[in-house]
This record gives structure tokens, sequence and C-alpha cells, in this order.
């Protein structure tokens, strides 16, 4: 599994204001994936606020994954969003500054944890937060989201 | 839990560790010091166990294992006991007192009256007793051990030393033993040594310099149970040879009083207390108001007797012994026969959720991946498990097995089995391990999924092993929560490859890749609703107390009408007081994920708010608070350790059958309480009534014959209470003993006798001139059948709340038996005794009077009895 099949160039936003709430924030992310589904944004948000309440998808390290399965999504689809300054978005402790979320389509449950481990793995680095966070402009984002994709298949391990 | 020596009686003096136990000591010692070849040359037998001949052998030299509390008593013992009693004692001396002054008629009628209180007494406790002896027997209670070369299940009774056994978590230690082979094994020696903790035990040589055998590792005792593990061992010692045995004959008799025993006693020393002041002033009044000291003496020794409830503990043991017979009948055992009366006054009943609520037959409805899809692979691994695994073999573990289909598909014989680490209630997993086709080991664990996700750094999905990221582990976790919200119990399984060796620990179970969950569903019985819907109308406050989770618990009390506004768990009753969880347990219906610790707690802590607690459970954590609650009922196929310390047995695990049980508790009780109410007012009406008599009379107000006369045909007319139906509403609620009810009784209903004893003098009086001693006899003989016709009357009258005769109707035996003495004492004046009695005819104006007299007095009582109903102090 490749990042780059889920996420494309245009679903990565480089200043999220993370200050807003997360219905707002989770919008932002959702917008991106909306225009080019044609999904609309409740629709989208909507189980991903769900989520949020069963348990904060903020795991540490600045990091939060939100994710929630989509009805009428036929693929998977993921959006990040990067914010310098951070926000709360429900960590226990700690700013979050980068938000990953991921659509997973209804019919395809299964595939969240593939995606998931995936993320999760890559977002572990602490070399990768340090790079995503001096990165300037959406375009280099996306270079350094997708970079592990050469060596394809397989989490990578934190270092 | 105390331990025994804790409730020793103070006289037997301080109890160290050694001393008076030493008998049991010396035998264990030696053998924990020999090596288990030795050991077993020592004791004659081999690894392999006895032959059966060789058992039987020694059964005869050793005598059976048996303890001697709970056995049955011989003829003799029971006689004694029926003897042996403050009542019967009293009327003896009474008996000798009237012989040794010379009225030998006096004394042989007080004689027989001892005789058929004894008797009867004596003959129900036999029958009780053997009906006893074969319902124990229906509770089999056995060990597992080798004869002839193979495991067979043995009585315990049966086992001899020199047997080997094998030991499982949920047996009860049937010997003192000492251990050949350990695996895991943990036992609970709490009823012991009051420790709470289970203890491990070894195979190994123990030559510790020790004194005390309960120190010894390699040796276990009869009385402890297994938690947890497995084990061989051989028998050292058995029977009153054991450590148990050295003490349980200082505990013969030790059982704690119910609140009725205390209450029957101290209304039987209230009796006593009367007559004590009652006898002497009667004779006294009589010997200076008529001069005969002689005549008085005797009358006063008549009164005494009159006034003596001597059918009491006849008529409380033929209701017990009626009451557990006829529980039997509806298939609930009673081992304390006492604990009917507890039974009777219980207003809560605290029972567990698995197999009580829910069905027995558990099904395996789901078995699948961790993003619950199904799957087959985990069904098979799920299956190894299960199968390979020795020792207790729970409902889930026999609903995995019964996928049977997994045997041929997944070639479940060509797994070898390399080790297993067995089932422990501290870190609620089983795991097995398989060698694989290719030569590499693996382990399977099974167990509840929240301690398999804390040793999961992996799980698996579509072939691939990824890593446990936290957040997954969220996700995972919502998956499988949504299964137990639904209803699930949810297990867990994952799996770990080795590189071969030779044996594996708990050490091994980490690492592990999470593979998917097997879910069971435990549907509630169809009895269940209605069950409790019953003993709810009969008062009785249902709790359940399980060690389940939370949502399937909520689940089952939902579809059985348990509200579940308010329910706490294990954590929180940690967390509580004593004295906050008193005030918690009230109004709290749902008690979940407890441990049997906190169970007992629980039990207590209803208890202390003035409860009467029943506690149903059939499991090995249930042993602590059977014995805590004031009722321990447990089932038949329960685990040995449940079943020892329960009260009542059901033979049938339904709730509708304890329904059944606990309404027939409360017959027994109303009819013990019939006896007593007219006890109460009937003898100390009789008091008022004498006392008058004696002092305005210029003669005896009866012959002391006569009121013997009077006071056996009464003692026959009560024989048949026991056999007295008793009313739905007297039974509608719980009934705890009530002295203050009693104390109405007798200030109220007392005097209603005392009344129309005086009209009857009167008329004897005024109407028939009965005015001189010359005509002492027709006056006697007027009171004499006044008497005893309204004492035989009243009964009817006070064994029912309702109107009697129109409302509530007798037994058959009852009325028949009323109807006859009413019928003979009537005809004893007229009869060829009437002379040797003393009475003289009575005229025919008489008898329309009676009947008057006999009409308002069932009026008057009828009425003051409703106005007490009414007031509710009845």
């Amino acid at each position: 599994m490749k990042i780059c099949d889920f996420l494309a160039p245009g679903d990565v936003i480089e200043d999220l204001d993370a200050g807003a709430t997360v219905p707002e924030i989770l919008g932002k992310l959702a917008r991106p994936v909306a225009a080019t589904t044609g999904i609309p944004i409740e629709t989208l948000v909507a189980p991903l606020v769900a989520r949020e309440r069963l348990g904060a998808t903020a795991v540490g390290d600045g990091v939060a994954f939100p994710h929630g399965k989509i009805p009428g999504l036929n693929e998977l689809r993921a959006a990040f969003g990067r914010s310098r300054k951070g926000g709360a978005f429900g960590a226990s402790e700690g700013l979050t500054h980068f938000f990953f979320a991921l659509f997973v389509p209804e019919s395809r449950p299964g595939i969240q944890l593939h995606a998931l481990a995936k993320i999760a793995g890559l977002m572990k680095s602490s070399t990768m937060r340090t790079a995503l966070l001096n990165a300037e402009g959406a375009p280099e984002l996306y270079q350094l989201l997708v970079s592990d994709d050469a060596s394809a298949g397989g989490g990578h391990e934190a270092d | 839990m105390k331990p025994i020596r804790d409730i020793l009686p103070k006289w037997l003096g301080p109890v160290r560790r050694t001393g008076p136990m030493d008998g049991h000591a010396k035998p264990l010692l030696k053998a924990a010091g020999q090596s288990s070849d030795d050991l077993l040359a020592a004791l004659q037998t081999q690894s392999n166990g006895l032959s059966s001949e060789e058992a039987e052998t020694r059964l005869v030299q050793y005598g059976p294992n048996a303890v001697a509390k709970d056995e049955g008593h011989g003829r003799s013992a029971l006689l004694f006991r029926a003897l042996v009693n403050p009542l019967v004692i009293l009327l003896a001396v009474l008996a000798g007192v009237s012989l040794l002054t010379g009225d030998a008629r006096a004394a042989v009628v007080m004689t027989m009256m001892v005789i058929l209180g004894v008797s009867l007494r004596f003959v129900q406790e036999s029958r009780a007793d053997s009906a006893a002896k074969k319902l124990r027997a229906m509770i089999k209670i056995t060990a597992t051990a080798l004869r002839d070369g193979a495991q067979r299940e043995v009585p315990l009774a049966e086992l001899v030393p020199g047997d080997v056994i094998t030991l499982a978590a949920g047996d009860m230690i049937p010997a003192d033993v000492r251990l050949l082979a350990a695996k895991d094994l943990f036992v609970i020696q709490a009823s012991l040594t009051g420790e709470s903790m289970p203890v491990e035990k070894f195979d190994a040589v123990d030559a510790v310099d020790t004194q005390s055998a309960l120190d010894l590792k390699n040796v276990c005792f009869l009385g402890t149970s297994v938690e947890s593990g497995s084990g061989t061992a051989v028998v050292v010692s058995t029977g009153d040879k054991t450590y148990l045995g050295s003490i349980a004959r200082a505990l013969m008799g030790q059982q704690v009083q119910t609140a009725f025993d205390k209450g029957v006693s101290r209304f039987t020393w209230l009796m006593i207390r009367f007559i004590a002041v009652m006898v002497p002033l009667v004779f006294l009044i009589n010997g200076l108001t008529k001069g005969d000291w002689k005549e008085a003496f005797f009358f006063a020794l008549a009164v005494a007797v009159g006034m003596t409830p001597e059918m009491l503990p006849m008529i409380v043991t033929v209701c017990l012994t009626r009451g557990a017979m006829l529980m039997a009948s509806k298939k609930v055992v009673v081992k304390r026969l006492h604990s009917i009366q507890n039974l009777g006054a219980m207003d809560v009943l605290c029972t567990d959720k698995t197999g009580t609520l829910t069905a027995d037959h558990v099904v395996l409805e789901r078995h699948c991946d961790v993003q619950l899809d199904e799957d087959d692979e985990l069904l098979a691994l799920a299956y190894l498990n299960s199968h390979f695994q020795t020792g207790l073999k729970n409902v889930l573990d026999r609903a995995i097995l019964a996928h049977t289909e997994i045997h041929q598909q997944f070639q479940v014989p060509s797994y070898r089995k390399v080790d297993e680490i067995p089932f422990d209630f501290s870190r609620r997993l089983m795991s097995v391990v398989v060698a694989l086709p290719d030569g590499q080991h693996r382990l399977i664990c099974k167990g509840a999924p929240e301690e398999l996700f804390r040793r999961c750094p992996y799980f698996e999905y579509e072939g691939e092993r990824l890593p446990m990221e936290h957040i997954l582990l969220d996700d995972l976790r919502l998956e499988y929560e949504n299964l137990s919200a639904d209803g699930f119990r949810v297990l867990a399984i994952a799996y770990r490859d080795f590189d071969p060796k030779g044996t594996y620990s708990k050490a091994d179970e980490t690492d592990l890749v999470l593979r998917g969950y097997v879910a069971f569903f435990d549907p509630p019985k169809e009895s269940a609703g209605p069950a409790i819907e019953a003993l709810r109308q009969h008062g009785i406050a249902i709790k359940v107390l399980t060690g389940d989770n939370e949502a399937v618990s909520r689940k089952v009390c939902r579809e059985v009408g348990i509200p579940t506004d308010k329910v706490l768990l294990g954590a929180q009753v940690e967390s509580l007081s004593d004295t906050e969880l008193v005030t918690a347990v009230e109004d709290t219906t749902l008690f979940a994920r407890l441990s049997p610790g906190h169970k007992q707690r629980v039990v207590a802590a209803l208890q202390h708010r003035g409860h009467v607690v029943g506690f149903l459970g059939d499991g090995i954590n249930d042993g602590p608070a059977l014995r805590a609650a004031d009722v321990g009922i447990s089932v038949d196929s329960a685990a040995d350790i449940a079943k020892e310390s329960a009260d009542l047995i059901l033979l049938e695990k339904s709730l509708m059958v304890l329904e059944e049980g606990i309404l027939e508790g409360r017959k027994v009780f109303a009819n013990i309480l019939k006896y007593i109410r007219m006890g109460a007012s009937s003898n100390f009406g009789n008091m008022f009534s004498v006392l008058g008599a004696s002092a305005f009379l210029p003669f005896m107000p009866m012959a002391p014959m006569q009121i013997l006369t009077n006071n056996l045909l009464y003692d026959f007319s009560q024989v048949p209470i026991p056999t007295d139906a008793v009313d739905a509403e007297q039974i509608s609620r719980p009934r705890p003993w009530s002295m203050k009810e009693i104390t109405k009784f007798i200030l109220f209903i007392g005097p209603c006798s005392s009344i129309f004893d005086y009209t009857t003098y009167l008329m004897m009086w005024f109407i028939f001139k009965a005015v001189d001693p010359s005509h002492a006899s027709l006056f006697q003989t007027g009171w004499f059948v006044e008497s005893l016709l309204t004492q035989t009357l009243i009964i009817h009258v006070i064994r029912t709340n309702k109107v009697p005769f129109l409302q509530s109707r007798a037994s058959w035996p009852l009325i028949l038996t009323s109807l006859s003495i009413m019928g003979i004492g009537m005809w004893l004046p007229s009869s060829p005794f009437a002379s040797a009695l003393g009475f003289t005819a009575l005229p025919p104006l008489y008898w329309p009077l009676l009947v008057a007299t006999l009409s308002l007095y069932v009026v008057l009582t009828q009425t003051v009895k409703m106005w007490l109903l009414r007031k509710a102090w009845i």
C-alpha cells in the first residue's frame, strides 16, 4: 500500500487553523476530498466527529489521525493538514501539529487498518515530523509524505 | 473468611499451630521430606496407583475418608438429643416428683406426655436423618484417582492412604496429600489458615526444618481447594487423621444459630420463667385459701405441666423435616435443616448471571478476525487451544469444541501438544503450545481481550502482520466492544511462533500477534424472567453479582426484567469503604466485574443493612460469598467447593425451583409460628384463669388429674399442626422472627380466653349452683369441657389471618383431630372413665350455654385478631 494511492497533492493543507473547533478542523480537512468526490462535507465530517467522541485520535508527538467510515465513498481517501502553531484537538497533553485524516469507504472497512498502520508508522519518525514542520508550501509537504513510497509496502519503524 | 481455629470454643485453650493437632503433622512432615520414590515405597503403592482390591482392603483397615462434621447421627445420639431438652427434663422432673409423692396416676399421665413428645421427635429426626443421607448421596463429591492403572471418579469417602489422585482447578483436595507432580498449582488454604491469596505448591522435596505442616510446600490438605493449575499427588492421611479431621471433632455442633433458633429459645425460657413464678404463687394461694397443702401441691404441679410447651421442640423438628422432604420433592436439597428458617426470612437474593439467568447452552456465534470478518482459520486456532487443554473445560471451551468439523478440516490430529499454561484468575488467559507440521512451535493464547491487547505488539489482518499502533489499539478495542455491547461474550485469540524448546511458562505469553475473536452468546433462560417476577411478587429483591463484563451483564438483565439504572463495577466496590458500600448496595441491582472478595463484601454490606441475604452461585470463586450469606444456595453441577459451602443445593439450576423452595420454607415457618402463637395466648390466658379461680373458689378449680388429662388431649390435638395448610397471603412476604408479634399475642389474645373462663365460672356458680365443695366435681367438669373445647377450637381462629372456616380451612388431619378431641372431651364426663377422673355428668342446660360461650369466644378472638392486624401489630 502506498500513500500516494490515497493521498493526492491537492489533499494537503499547508496551514491549518488548529485553534478552531474539532468539527471546523475536520471540515477544512474534508474540503479537498469533498471537491474531488462530490460527497457533501457534512457526510464526510460526521463519522469523523463521532469517532473523535468515542476516543481522541490524537496519539501524542503532536499527531492526530481522525478517521471514519463514509457512506457512499468508493475508495480510500485521505487529507493532511499542518499547523505550526498547533492546537489541543482533544489530546491529553501537548499540542497537535499534524492532522492526517482518513476517509474509509463503508464497503471496505478493513482497509482502514492497513492505512492507519501505514500512516502511523510514517508519522512515528521524529525526523519526518521535523521535516514536515519546516517544509514550505503544500507541494514540499506532499513530497515528504510520499517519500517513503519508493521502498513500498511495510511500515516505517520509529527511530 | 475465618480460619477454623478462630471459631474453636475458648475452653479448648489457645491454639498454636502445633500442639493438639500434632497427630496429623508427623506423617505429613515425614512425607514431605522424602523423595517421591521413597514415599511411594513407604506407602506401599506405585505411581500408577492402587488396584481396586488393595484399595478395598485399605478401606476396611483405615476406615472411610470421612470427617465427623455433617455426618448423620447414630440412633442413640438422636434419642439423646430428643431427651436432653429443658422442657422434657422439666416434665420428667415433675413426673418424678409426682411419683415420689405417691400420685402414681399423675406420674403416669406426665410420663405419657413425655413419651409422646420425645418419640415423635425421635421418629421424625431419624426419618429426616436417613432422608438427609439419601439426599446427600445425590450430591456426589468425588475425586479422580488412579485405580487399576486407569483414572476413575471415586467417592471422597472411599479414598485410602496410598491412592494416587489427580488435581485440577475447582477440585477440593480430598485428603491430606503429598504432591508427586505439580504444574502451576495454586491452592486456596483460607479455610485452614485464613490466607485469602492462593498459595503455590510444588512437587520437590521439602526438607525444611519446620514444626508446622501448614508451611510445607509440597503438601495439600483436606478442606482446601485448587484455584488453578494441575497436579498429581499421593494420599498420606484420610478421615480423622487429617488436619481438618483433628479439628473437626471439636467443631461438631458449632453451627451458628439462626435468628429463629434464638427466638424460639427465648420464647421457651420466657415460658419457663413464667412457670417458675406462677406455680409457687398458685401453690401458696390454694394452700392459704383452702388449707389443704397436699392438694395445693399436686394442683400446682399439674398447672406447671399444663403450662410447659412440651410439644414445641417436636413441632419445630417435625415442621423442619417435613419441609425439607417436601422441598426435596421439589428438587431443593436442604443440607442444613435450620437454613430453612433463613430461607423463609430471606428478602434479598444475590444471584450470579451465567447459568442461572442465562441458559446453560452457550453457543459460539461468531469467529472472526480483528475487523470482525468471519475467519475459519481463527476458529481452528481457538479449537486447538480448547482441544489440548486439560482440567476444567468450561462452557466456552465446550462451545468451541462443538465445531467438530474443524477436526477434519484443519487436521487437528496432526498437531502435537507440546505444553500448556493453564488458566488462572489473575491473568485471565489460557495458552496451549502445539508443534506445527514444519517443526516450529506455536503458542496459542486465548482469554480476556483487555489482557491480550496488552501483550500484543502486533496484530494480523488479511495475512499481513501489522504493528499495534496506539491508534489501532483504540479502533480494535472499539470493534471488540461492538461485539460485547451486542451481548456477546468475547474472547480474543493471539499466537506467537517459537523455535522448538522444552517447556513454556507465563513469561512466553508476550510479544503475541492478535489474530481475532470468538464471540459467544449466552442467551437468557426463558424461565428466568417469569421466575424473577415471581420472586419479586413474593417480596424478594434480586441483585445480580457477576464477574463478567458490564455490557453483557446489562443486556442479560434487561432481557430478564432486572432494572439497570444503578450498576456498580468491581473497581468501584474496591474503592468504597465498608460504610459507603452499605449505603451503595441498597439501590444497586447489578454488580459486574466482581472478584470473589467483592462478592463477599457485597453480601456482608447487605446483611449490615438488616437484610436476610441468600446467595446463589456455582463457581469456584463463589465459595466465600456462599459461606457469608444467610442462605448459601448452589447447584448439583457446581464446582466441589461451591457445593461444600452451600446450605441448599438445587437439583436443577432454575430460579423457579428456588422460588418454590422458598415458599415451602415460609410454610414451615408459618406452621411453627401457629404453635407458638397458640401456646403464647392460651397458656397465658390459662394463667389468669387459674390464679383467679384459686383465689376466689372455696375448692380446687380443677383436680390435678383433670388438668393433666386436659393437657394430654390438647397435645394430641396439636400433633397435626405440621401438616396444616398455609394461607397464600401468609407466605407472600419474607417472614423474619419477631418477638414483638408474640408479645402482642400474649397481651391481647391471651386475656380473651381468660374472659370466657371467667364467664364459665360465673355460669357454673350462679346457674348451676356449684358453690360448695360437694359440687366441686360439677364445677371442675364444667370448666374442663369448656377449657378443652375452647383451646381446641381456637387453633382454627389463630392459624389464619382471615375468617376461620369460611375463608380458610385447616388441613383435614387437623380438622378431624380437633373434632375427635372435642368429641372425647364432651364424652368423658358421661363415660366409664368419669369417676376415675373425678367428673360429674353435665346437665342438659350446659350444652347450649357452652355453644353460646364457644361462639362468643370465637367471635371475640377473631375481632381482636382483626384489630391487631389492622394496627399491623401482628
